[in-house]
Order: structure tokens, then C-alpha cells, then sequence
């Protein structure tokens, strides 16, 4: 009892300690292209205080945590029991053996302990200490449902990196995708790290390019279950599936306009693709391209002023920018004769694309002045739908490097590429959730350290 | 004797000098008839020259005033017959696989029709009009090869192409639908040129008929 006093009492000096630090102090700076990895050490969390190497909610935990700082791509993460159990048994819950962790070339190391109340109410306390200053630089608390364990460290997890980057991490966000698992193509969504897979249509038909709304709560979609590739809306859990476009022919390719408040897609209504834009309550539809031939693709630069799009109307396709009015169209892509799938960076400097060359596709980035074009894939099968995180660190993409169509990601100068989906079938059409959506998932597993 | 002689002479210079001048008149006949017969030709060309120069400037001006009604005409570039638009899609009707109409393939990143395709296309148009009215949906099929978004339009494309032949065939264009499918519906899950091939395709089918 007197115990858990004197830990409250830490837990809120830790916290007003990182207050008064601030996130201004930033451990590596990510916008530079050649950034040196912190290395980090995860030894399981103590149960109670006490080191249990044999405890499986412990490992499970480091496990979760080491994977989800991997992931993010700026750390060497090391987690080897062998290394970092003995000092961690050694030096207990509420010490740091300073010179112990930095003997295995450490620069940080996360500290956890946690317990289970009534077998299922989790609380946790993670503290992470700077192994040069040799000082907590970090502290947060966690109490929530024992089935939120994931959850709740992937938001430990996105406090790491945003108290050592000053900019938060990705490891609560969310990936959908088409897969045709089932025999059919239907939404699926899925965790940055692949866990938490979830099924969101059952429409029995082929549903296609999902795209998640700015603040996470809408993905728009297209299904063909009516009989006609029409667009809806539905909410990230799958529920309230309504249709907002409905022409004869396609009403496909979403994109959400940066204030939310309109969509691009393409529609075929007036004899072949062209792009349109349209209020998200289904009114004020307005045709931006009009060519012969077709124009598709649709992606909304950051500001919200202009759009990239795929166009063959210099036969073969190309990728183009035009203002939101449809005004200025000027061709972007010019090396290769196959480049489609624009993805606008949020940061707006680059554009991500895919282009062919020996009949397979690779992951390209070009400035958005149409400068320094750079392929970030290369010699893994075919490479295709780019999608940025919302920080604009990471790339999503489909590829059929493993034999199969899954869903991969990387770091968005090329490295660090990972597999996601492990389902079997075809696996595309990626989506990445922005970090606003938090409140959606996890709203059950309370922050404490707070007030 | 000399003096007869001499008279004699004299006798005859009138005469020689008649002659003479008989023959030089003659002469200046024959010269002023040929002056005359010049100048006559020389007089009737002169009539024709300005007559063809008459002639020549009344030809210039007809000639500047074609041009002038021929630079008037106005031009325009036709287009082909418009193919009416789909002003709904098929939707929610059962459909009914169709023997007869068959389906036709596409060279590789093409939505024109084949030869081949036209001939079966022709025969399609045959079975349509003779079951009037059939509600007919296209479908339009790519192989794997493009990204997903381009081969959306690409079998929008065919799906279209096809539409708009059979309406030429004189389909009724408002009973023809189209659907693409992209390379979401492969024919063949293969990934080689066979499969490739039978992929890139237009496929027809029929509305269940009403009861």
C-alpha cells in the first residue's frame, strides 16, 4: 500500500518532470534523409515489482512494444532476453543500472511495470530513461481492459517517439484494404504492426479503393453488390453503409479534399473517366477534366489547391497536376512511358507513384515541381497503390514480392520494408488511417499520469 | 542604117518603158495586196489578242469569285454518330448467361475491336434484335498487367467500344448497358500471355425477363 503511495507520488513527479521538458527537446531530427537510429533497449516489463522472466503478459508486452519501435524505422531496438533480462533482474523495478544498459551500447532504455487487478484490469507504468543524461525522460501510466494490452502500448509506443522526435508516431493507426480472402473483395482494416485484422464489408461482391476521411471516422469505398461500381460511405467500424455516387458506369477512386469537406473520384458518365470533385453530402458535383481521353486517380495536394491525376492522353499514362478548378493542367511524369497511382505527400513536397518498366511496377517518389525523381523499389516483384502515413515518414503499397499480392510498408526513403498481411489471396488497395482517429479505437484504455 | 536602126530603138523605149512599168505596177500591186493581206491578218490578229485578253480577265474574275464562294464554305469535323449515353445503370436485375453472344478479345492495352471481334459482335447484334427487347449488359475485362485504376477505365473503354458498335449494327442504344470490371473478374487466374489474353475481353449478358 505504502508502496503503490510512494509510486503514485513518482508517477507525478515523472509527469510534471516531462512537462517541464517539453517535446521540444527532439532526440533525432526524421526530416533529415540520413537520420542515425537511437538505439533502445525493451526488457520485459516487472509484474508487481518484480522481474518474472517466465511471465507471458510481460513478453507479450516487450514484444508488442519492440516490434512497434522497429516498425517506426528509427530505432535499434534491443530486446534479446538473454542481454537485457539479467539487468533488468538485477537491478529491480525502481532502478537504473545506468552503466549496465550503456555497456550494451544503449542511448535509452524503457522500464514497465504493471498489474493485473481482478485478473483483467491492466495498469501499467512505463518510464523512459536517457542513458547519457541519466535521467527519466518520459513516464506514463496506463490503466485499461486487459484486452486492450495492444492499444495501450502502441500508445506508449507513439509517446516514444514523439518525446525523442518531437512528432508523434504512427504505431495507433490503421491500414485498410481490399482483400479477396473470402472468395469476394471486401474492406478489411488492419494495425500498423498487421495485428487486429477486422473485416468491415460483407457485400458478397468486389469492393475497391478505400479511403479513410480526414479525421478517421468515414471510409469511402466503391462496391459493385448493386450491380454498377458505385461509391459509399461507411463508418471505420463497417456500420452505416450508405451510397454517396451512383452514375451509370464508374464512380470510383476516392480521395478526400484536406478540409474534408468535398471527395474527388472518377466517373465515366460522360463517355469515359474523367475527374470531378463533390460536396460530401452528396451535392454540387463538378466535372475538372475534359479530354478524350481518359483521366483518373485523383489525389488533393496538402493545401487543398491542386490535384495529381493519371492520364493517357498522351497515349500512355502519365501522371498530371491541375489546379482544384480543373485550370492549369501540366504533365509531372516523363521518364518511363507507364506511371499512374499519384499519392500527394502530406508535408506536399513529393508525389509517390507507380510505373512500370519491364512489365513490373515499382514505387517511385518525385518532387511535386516534377524534379528528382527516385524509385524506392526495386528487383521484389510488382509494386503498386502507394499511400503515405500521415506524418508522411512511411509509404503503404501492394506487392507481389512473396508470391501473393500483400500489403507492405516502408520508410519513405525506401528502407525498411515489411510485410503486413499475412491472409493468403490478393491484398491491395491500402489506405492509411490519419492519427486523429485515435479516440476511435482504444477509448477504453485511460491515460493516467494526468491530473 | 544606123539611124533606122536608132529610130527603130527609140521606137521601142516606150514600150519597154510600158512594160517596165506594167511590171513594177504589177509588183506594187502584188506588195500593196500583200501589204493589204498583212495588214489584214495583222488587224484581225490584233482583234483576237484583246479579245483573249478580255476573255482572260472575265476568267480571272469568275475565277477569284469561286474562290472567293469556296474560301465561304464552311467546314466542320464530324464526329461519329453520338451513341446515346447510359442514363441508368443496370442495377439489381438478375442476369442471364446468353449462348449465343459471344464474347470478343482485345490486344493488349487496346479498346479498339479486331476484326475477329466485329464479326462476333455482328452476330451478337443479329441475336439482339431478333429477341427485342432484351435488356443487354456489357462487361469490360483487363488483364493484370496495368495498375487497378487504369484498367477500370481501360474496361470502361471496351465495354463502351463494344456498345457503341452493336448500336451502329442498329441496337437500341437505351437497352445496352455497360459495366466495367477492370482486372477485378479475371476469365483466367493465370499470370502468363494465355491467360493474359483471355482476360482482355468484353463479355455480354441479358437482363432476366420480367414476368
Amino acid at each position: 500500500m505504502v508502496k503503490d503511495v510512494i509510486l503514485f507520488f513518482m508517477f507525478i513527479i515523472s509527469f510534471s518532470g516531462r512537462l517541464a521538458l517539453g517535446v521540444s527537446e527532439v532526440y533525432i531530427d526524421v526530416t533529415k534523409p540520413y537520420f542515425k537510429k537511437i538505439v533502445i533497449a525493451v526488457p520485459y516489463p516487472y509484474r508487481d515489482g518484480s522481474f518474472r522472466k517466465d511471465d507471458n503478459l510481460s513478453r507479450e508486452m516487450a514484444l508488442i512494444l519492440a516490434n512497434d519501435l522497429r516498425i517506426s524505422g528509427l530505432f535499434e531496438v534491443i530486446d534479446n532476453p538473454l542481454l537485457v533480462s539479467a539487468i533488468a533482474e538485477s537491478e529491480g523495478s525502481v532502478k537504473v543500472d545506468f552503466n549496465q544498459w550503456r555497456g550494451l551500447g544503449a542511448q535509452v532504455v524503457v522500464k514497465c511495470d504493471y498489474s493485473l487487478v481482478e485478473g483483467k484490469n491492466l495498469t501499467i507504468r512505463c518510464r523512459l530513461y536517457d542513458l547519457l543524461q541519466e535521467e527519466q525522460v518520459l513516464g506514463k501510466g496506463y490503466a485499461g481492459d486487459q484486452n486492450l494490452l495492444r492499444g495501450i502500448i502502441h500508445r506508449l509506443s507513439d509517446e516514444i517517439v514523439l518525446k525523442l522526435t518531437g512528432e508523434k508516431g504512427m504505431a495507433q493507426t490503421k491500414i485498410a484494404f481490399i482483400s479477396d480472402v473470402s472468395g469476394q473483395k471486401e474492406v478489411y482494416i488492419i494495425d500498423f504492426d498487421g495485428h487486429n485484422l477486422e473485416r468491415l464489408t460483407r457485400n458478397r461482391s468486389i469492393a475497391l479503393s478505400p479511403a479513410w476521411s480526414r479525421d478517421g471516422k468515414i471510409i469511402a469505398y466503391t462496391s459493385y453488390h448493386e450491380g454498377n461500381p458505385d461509391l459509399y460511405f461507411m463508418s471505420s467500424d463497417g456500420s452505416h453503409q450508405v451510397a454517396v455516387s451512383t452514375f451509370p458506369g464508374l464512380n470510383a477512386t476516392p480521395d478526400w479534399s484536406p478540409d474534408g469537406s468535398r471527395i474527388a473520384l472518377t466517373l465515366s458518365r460522360d463517355g469515359n473517366a474523367e475527374i470531378y470533385t463533390f460536396k460530401v453530402d452528396g451535392t454540387d458535383f463538378r466535372r475538372l477534366t475534359r479530354h478524350q481521353s481518359s483521366d483518373w486517380s485523383p489525389s488533393w495536394s496538402p493545401d487543398g489547391e491542386k490535384i495529381a491525376f493519371g492520364s493517357d492522353r498522351t497515349r500512355t499514362p502519365e501522371i498530371y497536376i491541375m489546379n482544384k478548378d480543373g485550370g492549369d493542367v501540366r504533365r509531372l511524369t516523363h521518364e518511363g512511358n507507364y506511371n499512374d497511382s499519384p499519392a500527394w505527400s502530406p508535408k506536399g513536397d513529393l508525389i509517390a507513384f507507380a510505373s512500370r518498366q519491364k512489365g513490373l511496377f515499382d514505387i517511385w517518389v518525385i518532387g511535386s515541381d516534377g524534379n528528382n525523381a527516385q524509385r524506392l523499389t526495386s528487383n521484389s516483384g510488382s509494386n503498386e497503390n502507394p499511400c503515405w502515413s500521415p506524418d508522411g515518414r512511411y509509404i503503404v503499397f501492394s506487392s507481389t514480392r512473396g508470391g501473393s499480392r500483400d500489403i507492405y510498408i516502408m520508410n519513405s526513403d525506401g528502407s525498411n520494408q515489411r510485410r503486413l498481411t499475412f491472409l493468403g489471396g490478393n491484398n491491395y488497395c491500402p489506405s492509411w488511417s490519419p492519427r486523429e482517429s485515435q479516440e476511435a479505437f482504444g477509448n477504453d484504455a485511460q491515460e493516467r499520469g494526468g491530473n | 542604117m544606123t539611124h533606122k536602126k536608132e529610130a527603130e530603138i527609140e521606137g521601142l523605149i516606150p514600150q519597154f518603158l510600158e512594160e517596165r512599168r506594167n511590171k513594177i505596177m504589177v509588183r506594187k500591186r502584188r506588195i500593196a495586196f500583200l501589204a493589204v493581206l498583212v495588214s489584214i491578218i495583222f488587224s484581225i490578229g490584233c482583234v483576237s489578242m484583246s479579245r483573249y485578253k478580255q476573255l482572260e480577265s472575265e476568267t480571272s474574275k469568275l475565277r477569284r469569285e469561286r474562290e472567293e464562294l469556296l474560301a465561304r464554305i464552311s467546314e466542320e469535323e464530324l464526329e461519329a454518330m453520338p451513341v446515346p449515353p447510359e442514363v441508368t445503370a443496370l442495377r439489381g436485375k438478375v442476369l442471364v448467361e446468353v449462348p449465343e453472344l459471344g464474347d470478343v478479345h482485345f490486344e493488349f492495352d487496346k479498346w479498339d475491336l479486331t476484326p475477329t471481334a466485329r464479326e462476333i459482335l455482328t452476330k451478337n447484334a443479329a441475336w439482339i434484335k431478333n429477341n427485342q427487347p432484351v435488356e443487354v449488359l456489357i462487361e469490360g475485362h483487363c488483364d493484370e498487367r496495368g495498375t487497378v485504376d487504369y484498367n477500370l477505365a481501360l474496361g470502361d473503354r471496351r465495354a463502351k467500344s463494344v456498345r457503341k458498335y452493336l448500336t451502329l449494327l442498329g441496337c437500341d442504344a437505351n437497352k445496352i448497358f455497360t459495366i466495367s470490371y477492370g482486372e477485378e473478374r479475371p476469365a483466367d487466374p493465370g499470370h502468363n500471355e494465355e491467360a493474359w489474353a483471355k482476360n482482355r475481353r468484353a463479355h455480354s449478358s441479358i437482363a432476366a425477363p420480367q414476368k
